[in-house]
């Protein structure tokens, strides 16, 4: 019996002197002295501790108070990962609900797509409260913390908050422009808001977060943190304003350093074990994940440099909508301090600008990077040359994962994706959406990559397999691709080869149901032989004889038809074939009006039993609605019940709902919830 | 090549070593004595759960070796189980705890994550009272403790 399992573990974790341990009250040792002193025994701590991380919040809080054993072995993994919501008050547009409603509430961070309704959250007042309590007890668990996500910018507003009559609006300004940016000088000569809020109440609301998030700093600054591993601190992008994080936290945390102080930046201090480390920023030394999005505008320029000195053994970093260059070398200076090469293995810039110089300075420094991720500035053009990528792929042999994305008015020249695929030989993601796409970067991923053996002898005369280079791409997106762009021929030869293929964006292409045929899984042949006896097995030499998509492991799937093509016999031949791809967890189809109907085929699908999302742009009739339009028929109360049984692993749907027919889309909730899946998501578009 | 395994009550089993190495603990002993024919003794394992252990690796003798994705939440995967694997599992709460415990000895990582999202999902959206229960645990805190431990966790109540 598990009480016999875990009596075992009792005894020598919590029975230690022959007494039960009390658990911890103001005057007795914390959880975390208990378990620091307690012997793991048979390694059951570690069982339990495994178990306690598939369980949620609420349960391992309901399992603390099962018994001692429970209390301990669950308590600890309670706080290993910390999410802070933080609340703040106002921004009017941001205080509705969705598609406009007059509900209020605010959006969900960490659970995206939660609408969390003020009606049923806690007014601003008991959060703060709540959140004073939750921090006190952050503290005393400092030490278990491995992962902080720290979310602002959740706004609420609270009508039954008491203004604090002693701030006036003046305060208000200069209080947050010290917490957080605002853009909210619009309403300057509107002092009472559309939503009835006026500028004292705002002022009080300030007040309660700004006392929030001096708690959340001293948490930060204590010295427990060293133990950390995961730091997210995020802004909310979704809101036009925004709300950023406060540059003064940064500074604060040593994670940027202003111009006017880099003078009186200290030097190394070195460690018992000699390891150089800075004073200020030992606190982090152990971190080895670091994502901060959106900082609040800034006037000066931001350094990863000063992230890189201050957690030396970073292997993820993550910067999203910072404004300025993110590398800024003082040439001019010789004493500049150098960075030592660094230990990032994963990158990822947003929305910023950087000078091709800056940032192959910092490619330089990072000669382990496998992941790249970078995101254009809106109202900056790509400038990246061939040289640029050359530099790249020299500098960092190692990448993996490719995903540029070089934002809406700028191209990614098919010169730089054809450099990228010939010269990072070990590439499983590659991600350009948007860019170029031609014939070159077409036979770029076709090309075919010869490899040794293992059994291979050092004259290089051993045996050596061939593949194509799309057929080790295990993420694949191609949406949207330009000058040309990528055909339809092409993708049917490129899928015929994507044997391990998890996920793939082609959305833009016009696919014609003819040409999305699975064929049977083949298995990966090549070359085999020795020295100059090398024999060819099966190089599936182009063009090839007509063949079918070979992406068995396909996961993921974005893809468009024609909308000719989108006939009875079409969607019947849409729904039969996705109905292969065993693996499939979600599905985006973006015809128009491709009809979610059994009678189209539907019924098809329910092979996939690890289905999680389905997004078939399209679907703008529900309930008992026949679009007048198109004639099509309309999701069904026998579709949905149909779905849930089928896919007993579905999450979301997204539905297309004209404005007229909004009312249908309660029908569909409530018809999910007659089904005993009240839980999955809708979302609408 | 087969490869001998005897359990702890010294009953044997024959398996292909594919098989047995699916336990990193089994496929170290046999990379450190290099071939032999001698039976591998695994004195924490009963045969009775050897045998479902054995089971458990004769159907997944193929999967890919397993790589954690540090970025995924584990807290979301924990009802992910596979259709055979959640069948397998289906065994009386003794079995259970003791495929985990063997899982953990012998160094079966997929095996002991199954184990463990299978007592998560028992323990999923039950009360204490109901957690006691299903595991017929006895409440060894006094009233004041419990009251103590209330007030610590007031933060989360009705989030």
């Amino acid at each position: 019996m598990f009480s016999h399992v875990l009596s075992r573990m009792t005894s020598s974790l919590f029975h230690s002197n022959g007494r039960p341990k009390s658990p911890p009250t103001e005057t007795t040792p914390t959880t975390a002295t208990l378990l620091k002193s307690a012997s793991p025994g048979l390694g059951l701590a570690e069982i339990l501790q495994r178990i306690s991380q598939h369980l949620s919040q609420e349960d391992l809080l309901r399992c603390m108070l099962v018994s001692r054993t429970f209390y301990y072995a669950f308590g600890q993994q309670l706080w290993t990962q910390v999410t802070i919501e933080l609340r703040t008050s106002e921004s009017r547009a941001w205080s509705r609900g969705p598609r406009g409603s007059r509900r209020r509430g605010y959006r969900s961070q960490s659970h995206p797509g939660q609408w969390i309704d003020e009606r049923t959250c806690d007014p601003m007042d008991q959060y703060v409260a709540k959140m004073a309590l939750f921090l006190d007890q952050l503290v005393k668990n400092i030490h278990h913390v491995r992962e902080l996500r720290i979310y602002y910018g959740n706004s609420i507003h609270d009508p039954s908050l008491v203004p604090d009559k002693t701030r006036t609006a003046g305060q208000i300004v200069e209080d947050e422009n010290a917490f957080a940016s605002d853009d909210d000088d619009h309403e300057e000569d509107d002092p009472v808001h559309e939503d009835g809020i006026e500028d004292g109440e705002q002022a009080a609301h300030l007040t309660t977060s700004s006392q929030i998030l001096g708690k959340i700093k001293d948490v930060l600054r204590m010295n427990g943190l060293e133990r950390l591993r995961h730091l997210s601190l995020i802004g909310d992008s979704r809101q036009i304003s925004g709300r950023a994080i406060p540059l003064e936290l940064l500074v604060e945390l040593g994670l940027f350093i202003p111009t006017s102080t880099k003078a009186q930046r200290p030097g190394p201090d070195v460690d018992c074990n000699g390891h150089t480390l800075n004073g200020y920023s030992s606190r982090f030394r152990n971190l080895q994940s670091l994502d901060i999005i959106l900082v609040e505008n800034m006037s000066q320029v931001f350094q990863v440099e000063d992230v890189l000195r201050a957690c030396p053994l970073l292997e993820n970093l993550r910067i999203d909508r910072a404004i300025g260059p993110l590398f800024e070398i003082d040439h001019n200076d010789a004493s500049e301090p150098e960075i030592h090469s660094s230990k990032l293995k994963r990158l990822s810039f947003g929305g910023m600008r950087w000078p091709n110089k800056e940032f192959l300075e910092l490619a330089r420094r990072c000669p382990h990077l496998m992941s790249l991720t970078l995101v254009g500035h809106v109202r900056s053009p790509w400038t990246w040359t061939s040289e640029t990528v050359d530099e790249l792929v020299k500098c960092c042999p190692d990448l993996v994962e490719i995903h540029i994305n070089p934002g809406y008015r700028s191209a990614f020249q098919e010169e730089l994706s054809t450099r990228l695929l010939e010269g990072l030989p070990c590439l499983r993601v590659f991600k350009i959406p948007g860019g170029n796409f031609g014939e070159r970067t077409f036979e770029a991923l076709m090309r075919v990559m010869t490899t040794a053996t293992s059994t291979q002898d050092a004259s290089g005369s051993g045996p050596v397999q061939q593949h194509r280079l799309i057929s080790q791409l295990e993420e694949l997106d191609l949406s949207s691709t330009r000058k040309p762009g990528l055909s339809n021929e092409m993708l049917v030869q490129l899928m015929s080869y994507a044997f391990n293929l998890r996920i793939l964006n082609a959305s833009g292409v016009s696919l014609s149901p003819r040409q999305f045929v699975i064929a049977e899984p083949e298995p990966v042949q090549g070359i085999k032989g020795t020295g100059d006896d090398r024999k060819t097995v099966d190089l599936n030499p182009l063009p090839r004889p007509p063949q079918g998509w070979r992406c068995h492991k396909l996961e993921e799937i974005s893809i468009g038809f024609a909308m000719a093509d989108v006939t009875f016999r079409g969607c019947n031949n849409i729904y039969a074939t996705l109905g292969q791809l065993l693996e499939l967890r979600q599905i985006h189809i973006l015809p128009n009006h491709l009809p979610l109907t059994l009678e189209e085929g539907l019924g098809q699908l329910a092979t996939l039993k690890h289905l999680r999302h389905l997004d078939i742009h399209g679907v703008s009739n529900v309930g008992r609605y026949t679009d007048p339009a198109s004639g099509k028929k309309a999701i069904t109360e026998e579709v949905i019940q149909w779905m849930v049984q089928a896919w007993p692993k579905l999450e979301s749907l997204r539905l297309y709902l004209d404005p007229p027919k909004r009312q249908s889309l309660a029908e569909v909730r409530q018809w999910l919830v007659q089904a005993g899946r009240g839980d999955v998501r809708i979302y609408v578009d | 090549m087969p490869v001998t395994l005897t359990s702890l009550d010294n009953q044997e089993f024959k398996v292909d070593k594919e098989v047995a190495e699916r336990s990193i603990l089994i496929k170290n002993m046999i990379e450190d004595v290099g071939e032999s024919d001698a039976p591998i003794p695994l004195p924490n394992v009963s045969a009775a759960v050897l045998t479902k252990v054995i089971e458990y690796c004769e159907h997944h003798r193929n999967d890919p070796v397993q790589v954690q994705d540090e970025t995924d939440d584990p807290r979301k995967r924990s009802n992910d189980i596979e259709e055979w694997d959640m069948k397998f599992m289906q065994v009386d709460q003794e079995m259970l705890f003791e495929i985990i415990l063997a899982a953990n000895y012998l160094d079966i990582k997929p095996l002991l994550d199954v184990g463990c999202k299978t007592v998560a999902n028992i323990i999923k959206g039950k009360t204490p009272e109901e957690i006691r229960k299903a595991f017929n645990i006895v409440n060894d805190f006094t009233p004041e403790e419990e009251a103590q431990i209330k007030k610590e966790n007031e933060w989360a109540e009705d989030r």
